[in-house]
């Protein structure tokens, strides 16, 4: 019965946000080809060498818009992740501590997992994730990526290791949740570090360029032949090692998350 | 009338809303605590599309929000601005992914400890046992 | 024109993956659908111009929610409502 009430719902809010469309709400007819004013403004003064007024240092409107113009949402959104990681770290961290309950289980050595040739591969790919995660940090200012892209490229590459070799082979070859919660907290003071450190001029805080009523110069944008995009390539590199080292630690917490009600759950393989 | 795009643009919207409410579904009706994060993470993704599908530009040329040159001129800088498909909607919906990812895999932890705990994964079940009736 | 109608398609696969997402009473059947799901938005995302968030939820969408949901059905109940299926 109430099943056939949540599908009329479910028709009723369907019918509903067509008639909002239709009506104008998302957008008419008339003003299909253009966009919002706002977005506009953006496209038009992120790389506006002309009048540096407002401008944001970097040709990617989508970075820009990021740690620029709504930096603070992005800040917030970092501590979002860091209290949903905190979270699972109070559901899971008993584990951590006990011992292995039953060795048959736990106990996976070095050299079991899949097969010589997927183990094989799985080392070369590693390598090569690494780099492209890295690639696409760094480059977020002129290419579209930026740090929560590196991040999450970068989680695949622990991913194929649990999967060819076993959880704890990748614990014992420095994967350890200590060391990856240490470099967590290192990327975390670096991005208060960048954006704390213009209000010792009596800036703005997380200011990237040099904006009218502020004694800030800004974070240099061309330094000789290079093309650092102010503060854009430091936030996304702090920005890389925070996500990536986050995806380690909770593959690790999920690994160790049945030791802790004393092997309680019956699960199936 | 009204053009040929335009439907086409109003029929993906409705399509988008349709799996909306197929998620939202999900997650009142059914009753397994894992199939409702599922559709949790359905609903989330679909209302994503959304935000970027209204920042489109329906037009004959269209452009990524990225400025393809280091030097540009005043002439590349305004068609750029006519062109390009609008970044705020796009940098709103990364914030969203990433939230909800944190909260998705937060979700699962406490499923996993909810099913050690009680012995079973059927909402209603855990709601009679928290409350102390019995199976 | 053209990409509006592959937007149309693409829309409607998404939504037949999401009907037989919920409809699914094996949990990793569910998993499977919801990343065809995932893959059609990440398309639609290419389409529309949106590079920088089709990297980041091509790795989030189809690389980690499968993986951690395989994770929560492997230390749980794999059949919804019971251990059979009918």
């Amino acid at each position: 019965m109430s099943k056939a009430l949540y599908a009329i719902l479910a028709l009723i809010a369907c019918a509903a946000s067509v008639a909002l469309v239709v009506l104008g709400v998302f957008g008419s007819p008339e003003t299909l080809g253009s966009i919002r004013e706002l977005g506009r403004f953006v496209l038009l003064s992120t790389f506006n060498v002309f009048s540096k007024r407002w401008w944001a240092g970097s040709p990617e409107a989508v970075t820009a818009v990021l740690w620029d113009y709504r930096g603070i949402d992005t800040v917030f959104e970092t501590t979002v992740l860091y209290a949903a990681i905190a979270g699972c770290v109070a559901l899971g961290y008993a584990g951590l501590r006990k011992p292995a309950s039953e060795g048959r289980k736990e106990g996976r050595g070095l050299g079991e997992g899949l097969t010589l040739v997927v183990r094989a591969a799985t080392k070369i790919l590693f390598a090569l994730i690494l780099i492209t995660s890295l690639n696409v940090a760094l480059h977020g200012y002129i290419t579209p990526g930026g740090g929560f892209a590196g991040g999450s490229t970068f989680a695949i590459a622990p991913l194929l290791i649990i999967a060819a070799y076993s959880t704890n082979a990748m614990v014992r070859r420095g994967f350890s949740f200590l060391r990856s919660s240490a470099l967590r907290s290192a990327g975390l003071v670096g991005l208060a570090l960048v954006v704390l450190t213009p209000l010792l001029y009596y800036g703005f805080v997380l200011q990237n360029q040099a904006k009218p009523g502020s004694p800030f110069p800004g974070y240099p944008a061309f330094l000789g032949p290079l093309f650092l995009g102010g503060s854009l390539i430091y936030l996304n590199l702090a920005e890389f090692l925070v996500v990536g080292m986050e995806f380690i630690m909770v593959f690790i917490l999920f690994h160790v998350l049945d030791r802790v009600l004393g092997g309680g759950g019956h699960g199936e393989r | 009338m009204v053009s040929v795009e335009f439907v086409l643009y109003v029929a993906s919207f409705a399509a988008l809303f349709a799996t909306a409410a197929v998620g939202a579904y999900g997650v009142l009706a059914k009753r397994n605590v894992v199939k409702k994060i599922i559709a949790l993470t359905i609903l989330g993704d679909t209302v994503n599309t959304v935000a970027i599908l209204v920042g489109f530009r329906v037009s004959g040329r269209v452009a990524p929000p990225v400025l393809p040159t280091l030097k540009p001129s005043k002439e590349v800088l305004e068609s750029f601005a006519s062109t390009a498909v609008d970044p705020i909607p796009q940098a709103l919906v990364i914030t969203a992914i990433v939230i909800n990812l944190a909260v998705t895999a937060f979700l699962l932890f406490l499923a996993v400890r909810a099913y050690a705990l009680y012995g079973t994964l059927d909402y209603d079940e855990i709601l009679r046992l928290r409350r102390g009736e019995g199976p | 024109m053209y990409s509006l109608a592959i937007l149309l398609y693409l829309s409607v696969a998404a939504l037949a993956a999401s009907v037989l997402a919920i409809k699914a009473r094996d949990l990793v059947k569910a998993v499977a659908f919801s990343a065809m799901q995932s893959v059609a938005y990440a398309i639609i995302y290419a389409l529309l111009l949106a590079p920088d968030i089709l990297i980041v939820y091509v790795a989030v969408g189809v690389g980690i929610y499968p993986v951690l949901m395989l994770y929560a059905i492997s230390k749980t109940r794999r059949y919804e409502g019971g251990d059979t299926v009918e």
